[in-house]
């Protein structure tokens, strides 16, 4: 009796990574002004948002400035590292 | 506007040496050498190590030449298209006088710590100026 070899399904698997994050830390030594123009400067935004976020950072130590994928945080860390800020590459979890 | 331009009375020009040493081009101020025993903290070390990894040539090209103007013209003459570049460069000079502070290469005395002040809190006024032109 011929038998059919065992044919394999191959079901796509989608994995989800989680994002990635970039954070900038609060630092002694930027000028609040300096971070708003660094913010739009790097990250493309409009003066309210980097203001906001500028102040979180003052106020709480840090703000996520940007959550995707891999490539682009990585370049906008070196992008906020060549502005002299403090900016950390972080996967979310 | 073309430039923004910024005058300094004579005894700020005399002390203007002691920046351009911080403007040399290499790895400055022994951070790094000394690491955490010498009042870093570690997210101060981490933000001057930050300096030394992402330390551009032309930041300090640019500081030298706004310094060694200053010291000899008595002004700074900031290009409306240098602010970007100027902003970073003052900056990394405002991380460097930091720096040499905490390790203690420079201005170790009361009279010193008062130079450092007056640098600390005259570079971010400039900073403040050059965003205020840029925000409007």
């Amino acid at each position: 009796m011929h038998q059919s070899a065992p044919t394999a399904t191959l079901e796509p698997v989608t994995q989800t990574q989680p994002p990635w994050c970039v954070i900038v830390l609060d630092d002694p030594i930027s000028v609040m002004s300096y971070v708003v123009v660094a913010f739009m400067r790097v990250l493309g935004m409009k003066q309210p948002d980097a203001e906001r976020h500028m102040l979180e950072v003052h106020e709480k130590g840090k703000s996520v400035v940007f959550s995707g994928e891999r490539e682009p945080a990585e370049a906008y860390v070196q992008a906020l590292l060549a502005w002299k800020l403090n900016a950390r590459l972080q996967q979310a979890t | 506007m073309e430039a923004l331009v910024v005058k300094f009375e004579p005894p700020v020009r005399s002390c203007v040496p002691s920046l351009l040493e911080l403007c040399e081009d290499r790895p400055h101020a022994g951070a790094l050498h000394h690491g955490r025993n010498h009042n870093l903290d570690a997210e101060t070390f981490d933000f001057v190590h930050a300096d030394l990894v992402t330390c551009q040539s032309g930041d300090l090209a640019l500081l030298r030449g706004l310094l060694t103007q200053l010291q000899i013209t008595g002004e700074l003459v900031i290009p409306v298209s240098k602010f970007d570049d100027a902003l970073r460069a003052l900056a990394l000079l405002r991380i460097r006088l930091h720096t040499a502070r905490l390790v203690g290469q420079a201005y170790p005395g009361q009279s010193e710590r008062h130079l450092f002040v007056f640098w600390f809190d005259l570079l971010a006024n400039l900073q403040n100026i050059i965003c205020s032109a840029i925000l409007g």
